[in-house]
């Protein structure tokens, strides 16, 4: 399932890659298989957006990776390489919150409400940079006003309660960045802010990427939040990656009947469509799959082979429409595909 | 609706809910057991006439600290031996149960009802009439309690409703505050207000909807003021403000012997014992009223079942 | 925070009003004060000099009137069965009560915080278990019976310890240990249901995505946010013990404090001391509370002024 991922990666620079991971919960109705043969990678300042509806697995993939699996979970199976290096647990312990760092959902509850929003900017620094205490206040005000903060040296001394969402979403931006990384994971970040929050926010990650060369994996169930900025694309269902391409392609050519239902049902900030199309049915839980096709009962496409096998992610042959281009890791996992 | 609604079905539902209750009860060996104790207390107390071996206040100098039976010189006689006055501790702390379950049965329904309807009404109507009567509850737990009670006690003197009736009027707020915050909640539920604009009434609602929705929170903290009020009546008995000789309470019993503990420690041991199991069991029936009546722990009960009788598969 | 401060302090008098008020109605309404501090045998001219010497012989209204203002001025009077005036008495038994008290909440909190914290981590754990139901017994004993079976055990059998009475810090050990044993079930279960609480926060994932260390998130942020309903509940256990178990604890040790006052005042039927007694502890509850709320006030830099 992982050739076609390997082939062809070579020539890139491949900052971060996760393969074949797979993430099992003990629930009280059974085991859930909440994340199974995920792999996906990212290259230095590059945009990989992570798609899917919620309880798709995509933000099992990125706690997986930050080890922050609950305890009734537990990886069974996945490598994560860096560098080109398989790496230990041991060594991604070293990594996190220092070269691959995080920014949450929910701004107001991401932050400590009794610290001071300073010292939680600070507090970094000073593990993982070993600064002093008042050259890590310097560098936090710098973030501070980095990530367009008015006023960093008095708000360092408030807590989170005196901040808005969009504020508090830029420090906690602020936190992530402190021990210049190189991987940033946001996982929904614009979610639970104001429509017009979010792009301010989304612009924002996107200003400092292109000024620090961080690569992000933005993790999100709206389209329209990666359709501008991510550069490759992997779209989940019920634990698996179904799809996965430049975004480019993936918006212009979708394969699986599940993308296409996603963008027929997602308003484009580009394009005007006359009439959203909801994907009929509910997403499966994921205890009760069938040996087929995850999203087979939902599908309008489907066939009896999809029920009884599952698809497996298979490179997409150059498309007529798409030219020469190569196309690095076009994958789709459907039998109708082509 | 219609059917559902016919008296048949109805008992039939009851009757439904009542044995999945029986059978959760079951499962859970602590609460079973728990429970068991409970019922064991309540028939002690009920038939204590027929089960006590000796009238309780019968004095028999000649056995006076006879030691438990199982301890070389006890007699048959005295199960768990006798006191300074040589009266039988068993048939004591039998007739001991009478007095506590009176009294918290007593405190539990004055204050509960009363409290129940302040909190229903508090909650139903908001604003000043809330204000004013959740104050007055916080007002009063500010107060010294016991020693208001001890105040209250010296001055009228002691009997049988003067102790039920001082400890429901430090009890009722909790019901009031209970009830209250469980109302202003259900307020907002949608089957509440499509009930109001429906055109339910206030009577209604508070009988079709309020209450039924009420009843596993009140049940629980009845459950817990329940063992609440009995350790306090043991307590004012044991101090000389409750229970006077010669009727029979339990912290009446404990204080009595005080002095004969180096003597006969078996007249303090047993009717404190059988107090704090009988309250530790009131406290462990209450906590699984609360994870039974909680649906979310309920739907994780269920679960686990399924998983129990049908194995795990996935 | 003076905003707060009087804010406390208002309701405080409203409190201490209402318990002087009730104290009155209980005292003058409900029975005849006058007959209860007299032997049966006293003649109607010792009944009448007493009323005149207590001010009962005047109006309901004037002697509420002098009521309040005596409180005010806390002036309660004399103690009937001491001879001096009543609210001496009761300062003089209050340093042992603030001593019982102080060392049982001592104990309380350094035994079960940690052992509540330590629960917390690995909920479902055996200690986790253990505590659980070790909490749910400790504040299930009534404690006249746990007082004597602790003396039985290490003073009577082990000779230990003394049995009752006070002098040197032996004496302390065991009533302090009884009063200890309630409020820390009470104090071990919020600890570790606040620690749960603080530790499914989103907070406490970030800190550790940010890659801080375990001991790191737990000392320096859980800790402290946890802390909140902790010290709420120990002020509210140190008021509940002054103004209410210390009566019972203090009773079964012959520990010196108001509460053993309080039983010898009924016995020698002083009202006047009684009604002193319960006016020093309300008051003593209002000032431990608003002192819990300041604290809270001083961790918790949301809480709000109203």
């Amino acid at each position: 399932m992982t050739e076609g991922f390997d082939s062809g990666q070579a020539d890139h620079q491949i900052l971060l890659s996760v393969a074949d991971l797979a993430v099992d919960f003990d629930t009280e109705s059974g085991i859930v298989h909440a994340v199974q043969d995920v792999s996906w990678s990212i290259g230095a300042g590059e945009t990989l957006g992570v798609v899917g509806e919620s309880g798709s697995g995509k933000s099992v993939t990125a706690a997986a990776l930050m080890d922050l699996i609950p305890i009734t979970g537990r990886v069974v199976n996945g490598t994560f390489i860096w560098h080109g290096d398989r790496v230990g647990s041991a060594e991604l312990a070293r990594l996190r919150g220092s070269k691959i760092t995080m920014v949450f959902q929910d701004p107001m509850n991401a932050l400590n409400p009794l610290v001071h929003v300073g010292r939680q900017i600070t507090e970094v620094l000073v593990k993982h940079v070993n600064l002093s205490r008042s050259a890590a206040r310097r560098r936090a005000h710098e973030l501070l006003e980095l990530v367009g903060i008015p006023d960093p040296s008095r708000r360092m001394r408030q807590y989170p309660f005196e901040f808005s969402g969009g504020m508090a979403q830029r420090v906690v931006i602020a936190m992530a960045l402190a021990a210049q990384p190189e991987v940033l994971i946001a996982d929904e970040p614009t979610t639970a802010l104001d429509v017009t929050i979010q792009a301010q926010i989304l612009d924002l990650m996107s200003e400092l990427q292109k000024e620090l060369g961080i690569a992000i994996v933005l993790i999100t169930h709206d389209l329209g939040v990666v359709a501008g900025v991510a550069d490759h694309l992997a779209v989940m269902y019920a634990g698996r990656v179904i799809e996965r391409g430049r975004s480019a392609d993936v918006f212009a050519n979708p394969y699986h009947p599940y993308t296409r239902g996603l963008l027929a049902s997602t308003p484009h900030p580009r394009d005007v469509i006359d009439r959203l199309v909801p994907i009929k049915g509910n997403p499966p839980v994921v205890t009760e799959l069938s040996p087929g096709c995850a999203f087979a009962d939902r599908c309008p496409e489907a066939h009896d082979r999809c029920r009884v096998e599952r698809p497996p992610m298979s490179a997409v042959p150059s498309h007529p429409a798409s030219e020469t281009v190569v196309l690095r890791d076009r994958e789709v996992a459907c039998w109708n595909a082509f | 609706m219609s059917d559902d609604s016919s008296p048949a079905s109805a008992a039939a539902r009851i009757r439904k809910k009542r044995w999945r209750l029986i059978r959760s009860l079951a499962e859970d060996k602590v609460a079973l057991a728990a429970s068991i104790f409970i019922a064991v207390i309540v028939l002690a107390g009920v038939l204590a006439p027929w089960l006590a071996p000796h009238p309780p206040s019968e004095v028999s100098l000649s056995d006076r600290l006879v030691p438990p039976v199982w301890s070389g010189d006890g007699t048959g006689s005295f199960v768990l031996g006798a006191d300074a006055l040589g009266r039988d501790v068993l048939s004591r702390v039998i007739y001991g149960a009478r007095v506590s379950l009176l009294v918290g049965f007593s405190v539990v329904i004055v204050a509960g009802v009363f409290g129940s309807a302040v909190g229903l009404v508090a909650g139903y109507r908001g604003g000043r009439v809330d204000t004013v009567l959740m104050r007055l509850a916080d007002a009063q737990l500010a107060f010294p309690g016991l020693l208001l009670v001890i105040l209250i006690i010296s001055v009228i003197g002691s009997s049988i409703p003067v102790i039920i009736g001082v400890i429901a009027i430090y009890g009722w707020m909790i019901f009031a505050r209970l009830v209250r915050g469980n109302v202003l909640q259900l307020r907002e539920e949608l089957f509440i207000r499509a009930a109001v604009m429906a055109g339910c009434g206030p009577l209604r609602l508070m009988r079709r909807h309020l209450l039924p929705n009420l009843m596993a929170p009140i049940l629980t903290q009845a459950m817990l003021e329940f063992a609440r009020v009995i350790l306090v009546e043991a307590s004012l008995s044991y101090l000389g403000l409750g229970i006077q000789s010669p009727n029979v309470s339990w912290g009446l019993m404990v204080a009595e012997n005080q002095t004969y503990l180096r003597e006969g420690w078996w007249t303090v041991f047993f009717p404190g014992l059988v107090l704090a199991v009988t309250v530790v069991a009131l406290n462990l029936v209450a906590s699984w009223l609360r994870v039974r009546s909680d649906p979310q722990q309920q739907q994780l009960l269920a679960a686990r079942r399924r998983v129990r009788t049908e194995g795990v598969s996935a | 925070m003076i905003r707060f401060l009087a804010w406390r302090l208002l309701s405080g008098v409203v409190v201490m009003t209402l318990v002087t008020a009730t104290v009155f109605f209980v005292t003058r309404m409900l029975t005849d004060p006058v007959r209860i501090m007299l032997p049966l045998s006293a003649s109607q001219e010792d009944y009448d000099r007493l009323e005149a010497s207590l001010g009962l012989d005047q109006h309901l209204v004037t002697q509420f009137w002098e009521f309040i203002s005596g409180a005010v001025r806390l002036d309660f009077g004399e103690s009937f069965w001491q001879g001096v005036p009543a609210l001496e008495v009761v300062i003089g038994r209050l340093p042992s009560t603030f001593q019982l008290v102080s060392a049982s909440m001592v104990v309380a909190v350094v035994l079960f915080v940690p052992l509540g914290m330590a629960a917390s981590l690995k909920p479902g754990g055996w200690l986790d278990r253990i505590l659980v139901s070790a909490s749910l017994f400790g504040l299930s004993m009534p404690q006249f019976w746990l007082g004597s079976m602790l003396i039985f055990v290490f003073s009577v059998k082990l000779g230990w310890l003394p049995t009752s009475g006070s002098g040197g810090p032996e004496h302390l050990v065991l009533p302090a240990f009884t009063l200890a044993l309630t409020s820390g079930g009470r104090i071990a279960q919020i600890t570790r249901s606040s620690m749960l609480d603080q530790l499914n926060r989103p907070y406490v994932t970030t800190l550790r995505a940010k890659g801080m260390g375990r001991s790191y998130v737990l000392f320096r942020h859980v800790l402290r946010n946890a802390l909140l309903p902790i010290v709420t509940l120990i002020a509210y256990e140190s008021a509940f013990a002054m103004a209410g178990y210390a009566v019972i604890v203090e009773t079964v040790f012959a520990w010196p404090g108001i509460g053993r006052l309080a039983v010898q005042a009924v016995t020698q039927r002083d009202i006047v001391l009684l009604q002193a007694l319960v006016f020093v502890a309300a008051l003593v509850v209002v000032v431990v509370n608003t002192i819990a709320d300041v604290i809270y006030k001083m961790i918790d830099p949301r809480v709000n002024i109203s």
